[in-house]
């Protein structure tokens, strides 16, 4: 089952490190201003389903948001990522919650992400008001730190969950004929199944 | 990184004797260039600009950066002698004592500190850049290169500010950041890069620096796809069948490729040939690395991950010295179909692949397209004066001041010193700015006089090392 995840939030707030950290395990001081989206793939297994994780990381400056939809336009998850060291970069998580279910709708799958957990010192986004949020918009927190290898795993795993717990029932539902997922994501579903050997997936699509 | 490229070339030289003469017969051939261009900005009263143009185009451009610091100024109408770094000092160090306090307090010292009226925000926005920006030119990091970088980052921060606060129209955005460091690593001289910033964010740049990037995704829509078709139109149906939207090469077209590219002399002889054409050519080049990869494009399956990380990767793949024949491919292109052309090719375009409407059709109708504006008159300029005129011409108006005199002298020498050095074809390794280079030319001079007086053998003494480094 392939599920892609995008990463958003502010600039500088370490997504493209989350996601060096989470799929190379590799982390890098000085990681240069992202500008131009990138991904990378991951292979998990949550619970008895092998997935493949696509991860999109995207550009944080505001001006380059214009260009976001082509990247979590079919997305199934997406993890917001705020510093915990600035708080307008939480402001950045509400815009972003607001943006995507407008644009994607209700069925995006969202957890936040407090990044830079390693300098709770300088914490300035309060811990109450993001859990009361979180909970608010139905989504998972996590506190995480790219640097230490802090919460990714938890964090993705959760995410994960929620995409193929989705996924199977949107595949249900299509068998029924109740609701038939997006064309082009059914077609690398098919794909990615011939290869994994998954029921579920196959037998709705073929 | 000259060290490096210089094993390179030793060790080609001793493997291949093919290669070797290859090699040599470039070195003639840059040797001759250099000469070239030198007599393009000395020799004459005044500097032909589309000799330079032609230069700065043609096989490896401008060729190294002493010759770099005084044609990119003359490319953008911009008088190098009246810039004075004395006046930056304290815009950089205002800058320094920004960037090391956190949120509002560096913020404040910066405003304090200069006259600076730049929105507070775009001050965060540029310190968060800046701080991570010059690292990925630099393969090995010492301490001491660390702390140059350090030194060097604060300067890119005050230039960007600078440009930022003279211009308030411009907006800043993520990349502009590697410009600025290009600009600043080839002039060495913070004043002297501000005033060529200030010339291209208002031309080349002023599409990306508007409010949004509307302007600029609007010009690719409207020459990307339309060129392909006319060219490519089996690569234009896999691209299109892989959903995939031309805004891949926003990075390319918003930093010149300097945020792509990791080779610093590649990055340079880009700029040598962007400054000294039309705004349009980066879009052009960008259609020509990927018609130049059509086969490798083709091979890649059409879905939207795959054709968007394969087209993304391109630029690193390319050697350094095929790039010289990608730009004369670009430029036969923009000669064929001129930027005028693009909006008739665009209707047509959309004629064809786009009969319910599209991206480029809504381009078509839309108000803010940035790449089609006229060249400013700086840009299509015949000639210039040439530094040595406006020398002589400082020198008739400043009859008596004898700090005017002094500075010109020293000018002088300095563009005695790297006229000398540059036209003997050898590496220059060079201070940062001209008090560096003073200082040590003195210390050379001084430790020459004392192995003198020390009475050493005249073998060890080797004068020319002693004197340059």
């Amino acid at each position: 089952m392939r599920l892609k995840v995008v990463l958003l939030g502010e600039g500088r707030v370490g997504k493209t490190s989350i996601l060096f950290r989470y799929i190379r395990n590799e982390f890098q001081e000085k990681q240069q201003s992202t500008l131009q989206a990138s991904y990378m793939d991951k292979r998990i297994k949550v619970g008895s389903v092998d997935a493949q994780l696509s991860v999109w990381d995207t550009a944080g400056q505001e001006r380059f948001h214009a260009l976001g939809p082509i990247y979590y336009r079919d997305a199934d998850g997406a993890l917001l990522v705020y510093d915990i060291t600035d708080s307008e970069s939480f402001t950045k998580v509400r815009k972003w919650v607001k943006e995507l279910r407008k644009i994607v709708g209700n069925d995006i799958n969202i957890v936040i992400a407090g990044n830079k957990i390693d300098l709770e010192r300088n914490r300035q986004v309060s811990e109450a008001e993001v859990l009361e949020y979180a909970k608010s918009v139905g989504a998972s927190h996590f506190y995480t730190s790219a640097k230490q290898n802090l919460g990714l795993e938890e964090c993705f795993n959760e995410l994960a969950t929620k995409m193929v717990a989705q996924n199977k029932a949107k595949f249900a539902g299509g068998v029924a004929g109740l609701g038939v997922p997006k064309g082009g994501k059914s077609k690398l579903v098919v794909v990615d199944d011939t290869g994994g050997g998954k029921k579920s997936g196959g037998g709705s699509c073929c | 990184m000259v060290g490096s490229m210089l094993k390179e070339m030793v060790a080609t030289t001793v493997s291949h004797p093919a290669a070797a003469a290859a090699n040599l017969l470039q070195q003639r051939k840059d040797s001759a260039k250099r000469t070239e261009i030198l007599k393009c900005l000395r020799c004459s009263s005044t500097v032909s600009l589309w000799r330079l143009r032609e230069l700065a185009l043609t096989s490896g451009g401008l060729l190294d950066d002493n010759l770099r610091m005084l044609a990119w100024p003359k490319l953008l109408g911009v008088r190098r002698l009246d810039c004075n770094d004395s006046d930056y000092f304290n815009l950089y160090s205002a800058y320094n004592a920004a960037l090391n306090e956190s949120g509002d307090v560096g913020v404040l010292k910066f405003y304090s500190r200069t006259k600076c009226n730049v929105d507070r925000k775009m001050i965060e926005q540029v310190k968060r850049d800046v701080s991570r920006s010059l690292w990925h030119l630099k393969p090995s990091e010492s301490k001491r290169s660390a702390a140059k970088t350090k030194k060097k980052q604060s300067a890119v921060g005050g230039c960007i500010l600078k440009v930022l606060d003279e211009e308030p129209d411009l907006n800043y955005y993520q990349g502009f950041h590697d410009v600025v460091s290009i600009f600043l690593i080839t002039l060495q001289s913070p004043h002297l890069t501000t005033s060529c910033l200030l010339r291209t964010t208002t031309h080349h740049f002023g599409p990306s620096m508007s409010p949004s990037f509307a302007p600029l995704t609007t010009s690719i829509n409207l020459a990307l796809f339309p060129l392909l078709s006319l060219l490519s139109p089996p690569l234009l149906s896999h691209l299109l069948l892989s959903t995939v939207e031309p805004y891949f090469l926003i990075s390319w077209l918003i930093t010149w490729f300097s945020h792509d590219l990791k080779n610093l002399p590649t990055i340079q002889r880009l700029y040598d040939a962007f400054l000294s054409s039309h705004q349009t050519l980066p879009i052009y080049l960008s259609l020509t690395i990927i018609l130049s990869h059509t086969d490798f494009l083709l091979k890649t399956p059409p879905d939207f991950s795959s054709i968007h990380s394969a087209l993304c990767s391109l630029p690193s793949k390319i050697n350094p010295p095929e790039w010289d024949g990608l730009l004369l491919r670009s430029i036969q292109i923009m000669k064929k179909h001129p930027p005028l052309t693009l909006p008739n090719l665009a209707s047509t375009y959309c004629k064809r692949y786009e009969p319910h409407g599209g991206k480029v059709t809504s381009s078509l109708t839309s108000s803010s397209v940035g790449l089609i504006t006229s060249p400013p008159s700086w840009l299509i300029n015949d000639s210039v004066p040439s530094d040595w005129v406006l020398i002589k011409r400082r020198k008739g108006r400043s009859k008596g001041s004898r700090k005017r005199r002094k500075e010109i002298v020293e000018f002088e020498e300095e563009e005695g010193w790297i006229i000398a050095r540059t036209a003997s074809g050898r590496e220059v390794k060079r201070g940062g700015w001209r008090i560096g280079r003073v200082g040590a030319v003195g210390v050379g001079v001084a430790a020459g006089l004392c192995v003198m007086f020390w009475g050493w053998e005249w073998e060890y003494f080797n004068l020319e090392y002693g004197f340059f480094f």
